[in-house]
């Protein structure tokens, strides 16, 4: 297992439990959904995995380490963190340092950090603005360098607090298609959001956390069934899903547009008049 | 020490002052202990300085903020000791060559000076979180006759302590997710590792700075219509007692002087 957190109880002061008897197992290549309200924990919680913050009870094992002995710098080696405003990262003078701090942190020097800088901004499609001032870039352009700063350093881990959040519709979709093929090539993708569309889209899994404890942890599918947990979440199922429900097509719970189709056009052949039940 | 000067709601007798009389009360302390000079002297006050934080029932708060200025204090009687060169000698801090030597008049006057900068920082912080930001303006500007604008820049200054405060720590996690260390052998190089935080916090206060001035401006800051407070207040017995008693101990510190 890559990462392992066993009865995590975490507390910012010692009266308030912001999180209570966590548990989970993340195995190496698993792109997963943190879901949640405002206030939560899913933060919280994500911010144990490169050890920002430090158990106050239980054990966060990271690639079989204990992240309570280890510095965040450490951690950073394997666990990449993007933060939700890239403004609280962005210093240098051009695009190309920017990324280049992480990796330079790392020690890597030369030739090779030059070629991880590239690699990453082309990954991100900023190829062409290298040279540039982070500032002079949009919002959008910034969340990416900020992605792009934790991809130079090749971490195995890549957590992700609300990457699209502030996007408009296609720079988000950018993100999210980065990190799936950034999750092709074996890194294990986490990321945090309200948006149950790009849960449906993207994650394997979803764990969804409530006043501190995880109250599912399954795939997006089987979650989006538990109206219970639906309900105490605050989520918003993906309007295809509930479609598909009202409009009861098959016991299967739908994601996406094609699977409505798909259940539309087996039903039709079923002799069903669907769209006038 | 992201709650410094930022109020604390409670249900106090500090907190029921007149703000007037807290503003003249912070300022009382101030000069009493400028007068006063010998370390036991400013203990006593240091300790009413403490006493008032008790009963303004935030004791607690008090007690953090304290750890946190001794610590200062410390540093200051450190560097006072070195500096101060005449009295009687009582040691040398480097020994063998007599270099550096601590005299007894060093070590009093290191003591009087950290003590008084405590105490002045701790009648401010209790002043700042028993009053509420609107109440300080209003005192400011209707009593102390401070220009608006000025006593504005004043107030809202410290209201963005603790918002900087917690600026700069995400901006040190979002550093230290990167690998970042601060850390260094000589202190040139420390300097330079700062850059890291400081920079995004600058560009972060200047976007905020402008973003609040939209949102003021739209809200019609400045159109000259005399303005009104939500609180009126009134100075009252306990006011009026506190300031007589203020008083007849300056005026007993004067005397004992």
């Amino acid at each position: 297992m890559l990462i392992e957190v066993e009865e995590l109880d975490y507390a910012y002061e010692k009266s308030s439990h912001v999180l209570r008897n966590i548990n989970i197992k993340i195995a190496r290549g698993e792109i997963i959904a943190f879901t949640g309200k405002n206030g939560s924990g899913k933060t919280t919680l994500a911010k144990h995995f490169n050890g920002l913050l430090k158990p106050s009870s239980g054990k966060v094992l990271i690639d079989g380490k204990d992240t309570a002995k280890r510095t965040v710098s450490e951690l950073a080696q394997t666990v990449g963190y993007v933060f939700q405003n890239p403004d609280h990262q962005i210093f240098n003078d051009t695009v190309f340092d920017e990324v280049a701090f992480g990796p330079k942190n790392q020690g890597i020097t030369g030739k090779k950090l030059e070629e991880l800088v590239l690699n990453s901004l082309a990954a991100v499609g900023l190829m062409e603005d290298a040279n540039l001032y982070p500032y002079r870039l949009s919002k959008g352009q910034r969340q990416r360098l900020a992605l792009a700063s934790v991809i130079a350093m090749e971490s195995d881990i890549m957590v992700l607090d609300e990457p699209t959040t502030g996007l408009d519709y296609k720079e988000g979709l950018e993100i999210m298609e980065l990190l799936k093929k950034l999750n092709l090539k074996g890194h294990t993708i986490i990321f945090i959001t309200h948006d149950m569309g790009l849960v449906a889209d993207y994650a394997k899994r979803m764990i969804v956390v409530s006043e501190g404890e995880i109250i599912a942890d399954n795939t997006p599918r089987k979650v989006f069934n538990l109206d219970q947990v639906i309900e105490k979440a605050h989520l918003k199922i993906p309007a295809v899903t509930q479609l598909a429900r009202i409009l009861k097509l098959s016991k299967k719970t739908t994601l996406n547009d094609t699977e409505l189709f798909q259940e539309i056009l087996a039903a039709k052949e079923a002799n069903l008049n669907v769209l006038c039940s | 020490m992201s709650s410094v000067a930022s109020y604390i709601t409670r249900n106090s007798l500090v907190h029921n002052l007149h703000p007037l009389t807290k503003i003249i009360g912070s300022l009382w302390f101030l000069t009493l202990s400028i007068m006063v000079s010998t370390p036991i002297h400013l203990m006593i006050i240091l300790a009413m300085v403490i006493f008032c934080g008790f009963i303004a029932r935030i004791s607690i708060e008090v007690l953090k903020s304290l750890k946190a200025i001794t610590v200062f204090a410390i540093i200051i009687f450190l560097i006072q000791i070195v500096f101060y060169k005449w009295g009687t000698v009582v040691f040398y801090m480097i020994p063998v060559v007599n270099w550096l030597p601590v005299t007894m008049e060093g070590i009093y006057f290191g003591i009087s000076i950290g003590l008084r900068m405590m105490i002045i920082l701790l009648s401010f912080i209790i002043f700042l979180s028993t009053t509420q930001t609107r109440d300080m303006m209003m005192v400011l500007v209707e009593k102390l006759k401070v220009p608006y604008d000025y006593a504005f820049m004043f107030v809202t200054s410290l209201r963005f302590i603790p918002t900087f405060m917690s600026e700069v720590k995400a901006i040190q996690e979002a550093q230290k997710a990167r690998g970042y260390r601060l850390e260094g052998a000589n202190p040139l190089k420390k300097i330079k590792a700062y850059v890291p935080i400081a920079l995004p916090l600058v560009l972060i206060s200047l976007a905020k700075g402008e973003r609040l001035a939209l949102a003021m401006e739209t809200r019609a800051y400045g159109s000259g219509v005399p303005r009104t407070y939500l609180k009126e207040w009134k100075i009252e017995i306990k006011d009026i007692a506190a300031m007589v008693l203020m008083l007849s101990i300056l005026v007993l510190a004067v005397y004992m002087r």
